[in-house]
């Protein structure tokens, strides 16, 4: 590959960079923290809090009532320490308390972990009853907010206009635009923030705001636009400002999310090339159910660009495309925002030929249902160069057969790392172990889950995952189908048994058909005959699962439709749990068939089991008085219920 | 071979080196310092102090390095606290909050992380009046200023 080194290379360096840079802005908000109280002051309400002023003395100390000289709640390592084991209620109920709680945990309540981010939906009804911050209230604590996630659906509530203009709004690390509505044009309701100047296109208004929040917010690590594209006569104005372009702002965006996103350049859309061409920080992409047509051609300036070479991304290192369409949408799948007059030319594998312009990828995802691709230009894509960096491949819908897949692992990833392998759809056959076992994947695969895959004979499948689990020592996630525990305890012990921390996959007592088969038993004698070997077959696949001394997850729930014969496993100690006590680091359990336990069980596992913390809700029969008893056990316990999935 | 600790109030405590090295803090000096008998001194811990950390490391000297898990959910537990260390956290509010900040000057992220569970856990579910209660806390806010700042942030105690 050319200039393979050099360009790795740079990517190291960056990353050195990146790391120093992005501690340097966690911790810059740690010190800046005093100051913003004291931003607070000057932007405070019409009736400011007391607190605010007399706050001089508690900021400069948070002394604790407990101790005269320092309490863990006046180190911020530790209050954020704390703080992340606390539900966003708790939180709130703590900056209540005293004084210098509120100054120490207020920051955690505006600006919680990202998956808390704060929701402002302007809804005239929103959908969900969410509380969400008043605009006043917004307004004052807007510069604690970190992450933020804007919703509308079509008609703007009446204080949308106050929220995105908050002064403060000036440290977001993500934000997330969401348009969840089905109307074709937004309405302003009530007034009219353009401050009177007759109709004013709402649409430019919104958009308007937007630009000038990203323009404030200089610290952006990551933007997500859902069904959301800026009008034509905005699209250039809004991605330069989302590049830093124009606001003088070097941004440092690093993750970009697009979904249903338009690539329309003949309509004054920007394609999807030209939106991250600007993006130089940017390492992680994620688009979908979106319309890719335009990679290689850029709108402005398509002849000149013709023929020439093309501009590579070498910070891109995350590439996923998630049920995109190559060529437009069809008509219902529109967004509401669309501009229509789509060009009907299409350029097939506008996904793939993205993926090549990013040599240094180290994460590539290629989840595809509707996608007009077919398997051999896939496969020739990610055949044709080899992918150095690579340690992540998950490959979703594509229906590959056992040479297929064989093929794409024998020939993309020459001198790759690869450290996890998802595959949905894709059938892992004997070619397939063969080629995975040549190029020596298995030394280091840490992640493999081969799901829906299975084609031929199951006991056929079966053997080759239990080859898997002999050979893969790094193994630490693992996911398929079905495994027969007859291969389990006939086969060797798996090469992954220290490591192995999540197994998920039915473990089928099965039989072998012409023996054991329940239909040919007729004597009451020989069903018992049966029902013992299954028994004996459990136990000595306990035998072998208890040795699993790091397993946290066992996820026994069966993943493809229509595989029948199945003899699931029995877990209570009269048919031999208790010869898995060596799960010492069991946190999940989960299982699709209803159970027969007893508290006697439960206790058991609470024993054994000193981290367990999940198990499926199907206990006992279901309704009957005694589940209900085990259901509120397993509360007291402090153990989550998860309704059977069925 | 033994390390030799020295307490804020010069108490002497010998552990084997594979127990001070639990701390970091002390592991990073050992390694900077080289071959030495000479004591290191803890200015910041009290000799109870140290004889409870102390305690924490015998028990988890052989205890795997801890590596930073990644899950699909990013919320962390805190009820899965192990029954030794639950016992061993069974200490007065003092203690406890000077075993954490020792464990965050030592260094002792497993240690640190017990405790900052065991004062989450300590939080949940309670009203702040009962926060107070059970920290000991005097509340200083006026009742204009509390109803203004449940008022501004009910939103957050909804989720």
């Amino acid at each position: 590959m050319k200039g393979s080194n050099a360009t790795l290379f740079a990517g190291d360096e960056r990353k050195d960079q990146r790391v120093y840079l992005s501690y340097f802005f966690d911790y810059l908000f740690l010190f800046a923290l005093p100051f913003l109280f004291i931003f607070f002051l000057s932007t405070s309400s019409p009736h400011p809090l007391p607190v605010h002023t007399a706050m001089t003395n508690e900021t400069l100390s948070f002394a604790h009532p407990l101790s005269p000289t320092i309490s863990p709640f006046d180190i911020p390592e530790i209050t954020i320490n704390i703080s992340s084991y606390l539900r966003h209620h708790d939180l709130a109920r703590c900056i209540r308390v005293c004084k210098s709680w509120y100054y120490v945990f207020l920051h955690s309540v505006w600006s919680p972990p990202p998956f808390l981010n704060i929701n402002l939906s302007t809804d005239n009804q929103p959908r969900e009853a969410v509380l969400q911050p008043t605009s006043a209230s917004f307004l004052r604590h807007a510069a604690l907010v970190r992450d933020l996630r804007f919703q509308n659906s079509g008609a703007l509530g009446e204080d949308w206009f106050e929220y995105l203009s908050a002064p403060g709004l000036t440290h977001l690390r993500t934000l997330t635009l969401l348009h969840s509505g089905k109307v074709r044009s937004m309405k302003i309701v009530g007034r009219n923030p353009g401050g009177g100047h007759g109709v004013v296109g709402v649409e430019e208004v919104y958009w308007n705001a937007l630009i000038d929040v990203l323009r404030r917010s200089c610290t952006l690590d990551l933007l997500r636009l859902v069904n959301l594209n800026p009008p034509f006569n905005m699209a250039a104005h809004f991605w330069d400002n989302v590049a830093g372009c124009g606001s003088g702002v070097s941004r440092s965006l690093r993750t970009l999310e697009l979904h249903r996103f338009i690539e329309n350049p003949n309509a004054g859309q920007r394609s999807l090339l030209d939106v991250i061409s600007p993006l130089k920080s940017i390492e992680r992409l994620t688009v979908s159910d979106s319309s890719l047509m335009y990679p290689l051609r850029r709108s402005n300036n398509s002849n000149q660009q013709q023929g020439q070479e093309p501009v590579y991304f070498l910070n891109i290192k995350t590439i996923h495309f998630i049920g995109n369409f190559d060529g437009p949408l069809p008509a219902c799948q529109r967004p509401i925002l669309y501009t229509p007059n789509t060009p009907t030319l299409t350029r097939p594998s506008a996904q793939l030929q993205l993926l090549c312009l990013c040599p240094n990828l180290e994460d590539i995802t290629l989840t595809n249902y509707k996608t007009r691709l077919s398997n051999d230009q896939i496969s020739k894509a990610l055949t044709d160069r080899t992918w150095p960096l690579l340690k992540s491949l998950t490959l979703f819908g594509f229906r590959y057969q056992d040479l297929e897949m064989s093929h794409i692992l024998l020939n993309s990833f020459r001198d790759a790392q690869l450290e996890a392998l998802f595959l949905e759809a894709c059938l892992f056959g004997e070619a397939s172990l063969a080629a995975f076992e040549s190029r020596k994947l298995f030394e280091r695969i840490r992640k493999l889950h081969i799901m829906g895959a299975v084609d031929g004979p199951s006991t056929r499948i079966s053997r080759i995952l239990q080859r898997i689990l002999e050979i893969c020592p790094r193994l630490e996630s693992f996911g398929a189908d079905t495994i027969l525990a007859k291969d389990i305890v006939d086969g060797q012990e798996w090469a992954c048994k220290g490591r192995l921390r999540h197994l998920k996959a039915v473990i089928d007592l099965g039989y072998d058909r012409e023996k054991e088969s329940p239909s040919e038993v007729t004597t009451i004698n020989r069903k018992e005959d049966f029902i013992s070997s299954k028994t004996r077959r459990q136990r000595a696949l306990f035998k072998r699962l208890n040795t699993l001394h790091n397993l946290q997850e066992l996820d026994l729930i069966r993943r493809r439709p229509g595989y029948t014969f199945t003899y699931p496993l029995n877990l209570d100690l009269r048919h031999g749990l208790d010869i898995l006590s060596g799960l010492r680091n069991l946190q999940k359990l989960y299982f699709l068939k209803e159970q027969r336990m007893t508290m006697e069980d439960l206790e058991w596992m609470k024993k054994h089991w000193p981290r367990f913390s999940e198990i499926t809700q199907s206990l006992h029969v279901k309704g009957s008085e005694e589940s209900e008893v085990l259901d509120n056990a397993c509360r007291n316990f402090g153990w989550s219920l998860r309704p059977n999935g069925r | 071979m033994t390390v030799i600790l020295v307490s804020s109030d010069n108490q002497d405590f010998k552990v084997d080196k594979e127990v001070a090295e639990r701390s970091i803090l002390i592991k990073n000096m050992l390694e900077d310092v080289g071959e030495s008998d000479s004591p290191i001194p803890l200015p910041n811990v009290t000799s109870a102090v140290l004889t409870k950390v102390i305690e924490y490391c015998e028990h988890h000297r052989n205890d795997p390095v801890q590596v930073p898990e990644e899950t699909d959910d990013p919320r962390k537990r805190s009820n899965d606290i192990e029954e030794w260390d639950m016992k061993f956290m069974q200490v007065d509010q003092e203690m406890l909050f000077e075993i954490i900040l020792a464990a965050n000057y030592l260094d002792i992220k497993p240690l640190l992380d017990v405790g900052c569970k065991t004062v989450a856990n300590i939080i949940k579910g309670k009203t702040p009046e009962e926060i107070r209660k059970a920290f000991n806390i005097v509340n200083d806010f006026t009742p204009e200023e509390e109803a203004q700042i449940k008022k501004e942030n009910e939103w957050a105690e909804d989720r």
